[in-house]
């Protein structure tokens, strides 16, 4: 019964909780969650500091750093001249079959976005030349004409990647992408968003300007915007 | 045509009630009703028992004569919450009931009993898990013994026919 309580009674009730327990309530059941957003949204500053430890080194940096990753395990450093590369102190691989606008690693994946329209990913066996898994097309093109392409992504769940374009000149959005199909816009595409992470089911921005936004994955709603350093 | 100084609500299983109107200037679902529809013989109050309407009017009643301005939004943060010791049956009651007082409040449009409550709620879950309050406000949980009294209330937002 209490699952099933109006939109309008949870938002008076959640406006009366702590973050503690806006947490807890907010598992309850879809209207829960949607309806102690905004109150949420008034913890948030709190959240990010400390209960969702966002920033949180060593994640931070790695985050924020916009043209190299380095990932101790794989022993690989991207880093781009003319084209994204990869590579180890002792040999250096080229990924992309095109002009690469984005890439992601995580663990032993790497997702590599082409100008093309296109999102490759990458096997990364230790010390050995990256293999090629899969592609897929994510192209779609606004009225425009202009193309929709992967500027940045990060990794939602195994199967599906959370990709964004931010490319002025292009189509500005965010998508969340399986290799089956493109399923759904999620948040806006009116900021310049230069990083993206995933983080507890926020989607993490960084966009010019030191802006950070914070959107909720699930809804699509946008929790906050504020400016770091 | 009813009297304009009285006006009769009718419960979901029938039931009838009738209150002087001064009773009910802060339910919004009321005072909307009687400028639409007030020529009509009685007012329809849909899932909302007898016992729980009961209990809503008797807080109208005590709050009749109150002359603070009407709280337009109950979670106005400039009107902090304050508690009033006319209130204390609530701070008593079963979470069940709690609930069920929660959605008449929402339903009738009653700000200052939509925050009442809900400020109760908050208080209730604090520091409960999700699956302790889920517990607390679900009385379907609870063993059969429980049941019979709680029958003279019916079952209130069966499933989920109060959402919009």
């Amino acid at each position: 019964m209490i699952e099933t309580l109006p939109f309008d009674v949870v938002l008076n009730i959640a406006n009366n909780l702590s973050l503690e327990e806006l947490l807890a309530v907010s598992s309850l059941s879809d209207t829960w969650r949607e309806a102690t957003i905004p109150s949420l949204h008034n913890h948030l500053r709190i959240i990010t500091k400390d209960d969702l430890s966002i920033p949180h080194p060593p994640t931070f940096p790695t985050w924020l750093s916009e043209h190299a990753w380095y990932e101790e395990r794989c022993r690989h450093v991207l880093s781009r001249d003319s084209n994204w590369r990869q590579g180890t102190p002792t040999s250096t691989h080229h990924v992309g079959t095109g002009e690469v606008s984005g890439v992601h690693l995580a663990g032993d994946t790497l997702l590599v976005g082409l100008k093309s329209g296109l999102i490759e990913v990458y096997d990364l066996p230790r010390n050995q030349a990256p293999i090629l898994v899969s592609s897929f097309e994510v192209a779609c093109r606004n009225s425009d004409g202009k193309l929709w392409m992967a500027d940045q992504m990060a990794c939602l769940e195994s199967e599906r990647i959370l990709a964004v374009s931010y490319t002025p000149v292009h189509f500005k959005g965010s998508l969340i992408l399986s290799v089956e199909h493109i399923e759904t816009v999620r948040a806006p595409g009116e900021y310049d968003i230069v990083s993206v992470a995933l983080h507890k089911g926020l989607y993490l921005a960084t966009g010019g300007l030191n802006k950070v936004y914070i959107w909720d994955l699930a809804t699509g709603a946008k929790l906050h915007a504020f400016e770091t350093g | 045509m009813s009297d304009p100084a009285n006006i009769t609500l009718v419960t979901m299983d029938g039931t009838t009630f009738t209150v002087p109107s001064a009773y009910l200037h802060r339910s919004k679902l009321v005072q909307d009703w009687l400028r639409s529809e007030g020529d009509k013989q009685a007012m329809e109050v849909k899932h909302v028992t007898p016992f729980v309407l009961q209990g809503v009017l008797n807080f109208c009643e005590i709050h009749a004569e109150d002359t603070s301005e009407p709280l337009a939004d109950p979670a106005d943060p400039t009107k902090p919450f304050e508690a009033d010791p006319r209130d204390d049956a609530f701070r008593g009651m079963p979470d069940d009931q709690l609930l069920q007082f929660t959605m008449a409040a929402d339903i009738l449009q009653i700000p200052e009993l939509v925050r009442l409550t809900a400020q109760e709620m908050a208080s209730r879950i604090d520091g409960k898990s999700p699956d302790q309050i889920r517990a607390m406000f679900n009385p379907d949980d609870l063993a059969e013994e429980d049941v019979d009294s709680d029958n003279e209330m019916g079952e209130v937002g069966e499933e989920g026919a109060i959402s919009k």
